[in-house]
């Protein structure tokens, strides 16, 4: 109940914010789908271009399977492996680095713990918010996507479900992350070292994957990337599964725990 | 002409003497600090600190900045934990939930989110009260006697209403036990006596209040007792009325006409003099009123007097016995 409470009280405070971030994700969503059109109508001249790109290069972009100008390489080549989980990421981490650090670098930690609420109830409630936020406005920007697709073609010969399970599966890419940087946060209490932290597994993450398979020995490092786990399972063909779901949602869990566990027994504002 | 080493003397042996019954247990205690050390790296900021606050009594911590006042509340609190002894609340560790729904605190510098309405704040903070088993009882009637601009941002508010704010959360729950680290700072004369009030009307209820201030007027007004706290260390404890008749206070007078050198020899309290001159300067322990009624018959031209700190003076005190 308690947890809940901070949960809701962290949401409510950034409530403006909040609504400003789903309402420019959505905006970015629209934009990529309205270029569809030209991109499927000048099909050709993209897939020679792709044609030409090492295997590792197009598999990274998401473009390995599929030709860019049908609906499913267009949007995981333009949307689900560039800037769209980009930015939900940015949130995610600012959420999640704030979610302790940044509370207590700023002194307002030391006011909420002045409640009767456990340092362990403060921590879940703030990681269920970031998770939470981050959650609905991927469902949000989705379901704006479910909304002007159609008449685009850009769900032509997809599930119906594809773009939902592409939405849970980055969800969880996103709750990796964001679980890094609340977790730093909540061990260190420095937000900038939660958010370098998180913002350099992300790097790592990207260009391993993408540059392992360059090199035959290391090709089985690809496997131990979260972007991997994500592009590499076809989401918006496949259900969320093991490693596109499970895995990474897990890892995450692991992760948050050990911040908690660490955040409840160091000092505070020091 | 000096009798400075008995005066030294007799303050070192009456810290030494406070420091070890302080370390007694003592079960009736609503705050029980025992032996608390705290360091941060090679900063000892604690040190062997041991003091009591009884239901009912009012409790002074006076210091200068970085004498520990805060480290000792923030361990008190359970932000910090201690290097080495105990920091007792109600019996039982701040932390838990059942023990800190019943203390109220106010941190030295307060800080609330500031784009949110003190009314979410305040909800916030009375909803978790009331999920802790502990519902607050009158709120409105404690907003309104403080005057908390509830319907405004927490960062619109001017210093003064931002630290009503920070009373009424410390207030909220009718606590049996306040930590209040300099609760009047950035509050107008009006307000500074309505915190002293709403003091003095906790410790008729019962409330064990821990005060930090460096305003000895303030400390004068409302504690019982006091503790000085000097380099992590509680270099003394007595009603403040023992303390002030301990320290030290120097005098500069100019007089009409010369006295004779030894005018001040055998004043109570004289730590040393010098006349030169129509000039007189000394140091004395307690009451300067002897001192200055031995230098009248010479015409008083003028009088400059300076209070020594509390907490410089007991930790020259304590080097001196050391």
């Amino acid at each position: 109940m308690t947890t809940i409470t901070v949960a809701l009280a962290f949401l409510r405070d950034r409530r403006r914010s909040l609504i400003a971030w789903t309402l420019g994700i959505i905006a970015l969503v629209l934009i990529m789908a309205v270029f569809y059109p030209s991109i499927r109508d000048t099909g050709a001249d993209f897939d020679a271009y792709v044609e030409s790109l090492p295997e590792s290069v197009r598999d990274s972009l998401g473009i390995s399977g599929a030709s860019i100008a049908s609906p499913e390489g267009y949007l995981m080549s333009q949307m689900y492996s560039n800037i769209y989980p980009i930015v939900i990421l940015i949130l995610g981490i600012s959420m999640g680095s704030w979610a302790i650090a940044g509370a207590e670098g700023d002194g307002t930690l030391e006011m909420t713990l002045a409640a009767p609420l456990r340092r362990v109830c403060l921590a879940w409630g703030r990681f269920i918010s970031m998770a939470a936020a981050t959650l609905t406005i991927t469902l949000i920007s989705t379901a704006a996507l479910a909304v002007i697709a159609p008449p685009l073609g850009l769900l032509d010969g997809l599930p119906w479900w594809g773009i939902w399970s592409a939405a849970i599966s980055q969800w969880a890419l996103v709750l990796i992350y964001a679980s890094v940087a609340f977790a730093i946060g909540a061990a260190t209490g420095r937000r900038a070292w939660a958010i370098s932290g998180a913002a350099a597994l992300i790097v790592i993450g990207f260009l391993g994957q993408m540059f392992a398979s360059l090199a035959q020995p290391l090709e089985y490092l690809r496997t131990t990337s979260p972007w991997y786990w994500f592009l590499g399972s076809s989401p918006l063909t496949e259900p969320p599964g093991l490693v596109s779901f499970v895995l990474p949602a897990g890892l995450a869990l692991v992760i948050t725990v050990a911040g908690v566990w660490r955040f409840d027994r160091r000092d505070i504002g020091t | 002409m000096s009798n400075g080493t008995t005066a030294n003397g007799d303050m070192a042996s009456y810290a030494g003497d406070m420091s070890s019954g302080s370390s007694r247990e003592d079960t009736t205690a609503s705050i029980d600090v025992t032996d608390l050390a705290k360091s941060f790296g090679p900063v000892r900021a604690l040190d062997g600190v041991s003091l009591r606050v009884h239901p009912g009594e009012v409790y002074g911590l006076l210091g200068a900045n970085g004498a520990g006042k805060t480290t000792l509340m923030r361990c008190l609190l359970g932000y910090l934990n201690p290097s080495r002894g105990s920091a007792r609340t109600l019996g039982g560790n701040s932390r838990d939930v059942d023990v800190r729904c019943r203390v109220g605190y106010l941190p030295g510098d307060l800080r609330l989110p500031v784009r949110s309405a003190v009314q979410d704040i305040l909800r916030f903070h009375t909803r978790l009260q009331a999920q802790a088993g502990r519902p607050v009882a009158d709120v409105d009637d404690l907003l309104t006697r403080l005057e908390v601009p509830t319907d405004r941002r927490f960062g619109a508010l001017s210093k003064g209403n931002r630290q009503k704010v920070g009373l009424a959360l410390s207030l909220l729950a009718d606590p049996e036990v306040l930590v209040l680290d300099e609760p009047t700072s950035g509050l107008d004369p009006r307000m500074q006596e309505l915190v002293l009030d709403i003091v003095r009307e906790r410790r008729a209820k019962g409330a064990a209040v821990l005060l930090s201030t460096h305003i000895l007027s303030e400390a004068e007004a409302i504690a019982d007792r006091v503790g000085v706290l000097s380099h992590g260390t509680l270099v003394a404890e007595a009603p403040l009325g023992d303390l002030l008749e301990r320290a030290q206070q120097s005098i500069e007078v100019a007089l009409d006409d010369p006295p004779p050198p030894n005018i001040l020899d055998g004043t109570p309290g004289l730590v040393r003099a010098s006349v030169q001159g129509t000039e007189v300067q000394a140091i004395v322990t307690g009451s300067l009123s002897e001192a200055i009624r031995a230098l009248a018959p010479y015409g008083v031209r003028r009088i400059a007097t300076r209070a020594h700190e509390l907490d410089e003076m007991f930790q020259q005190t304590r080097n001196g016995a050391s």
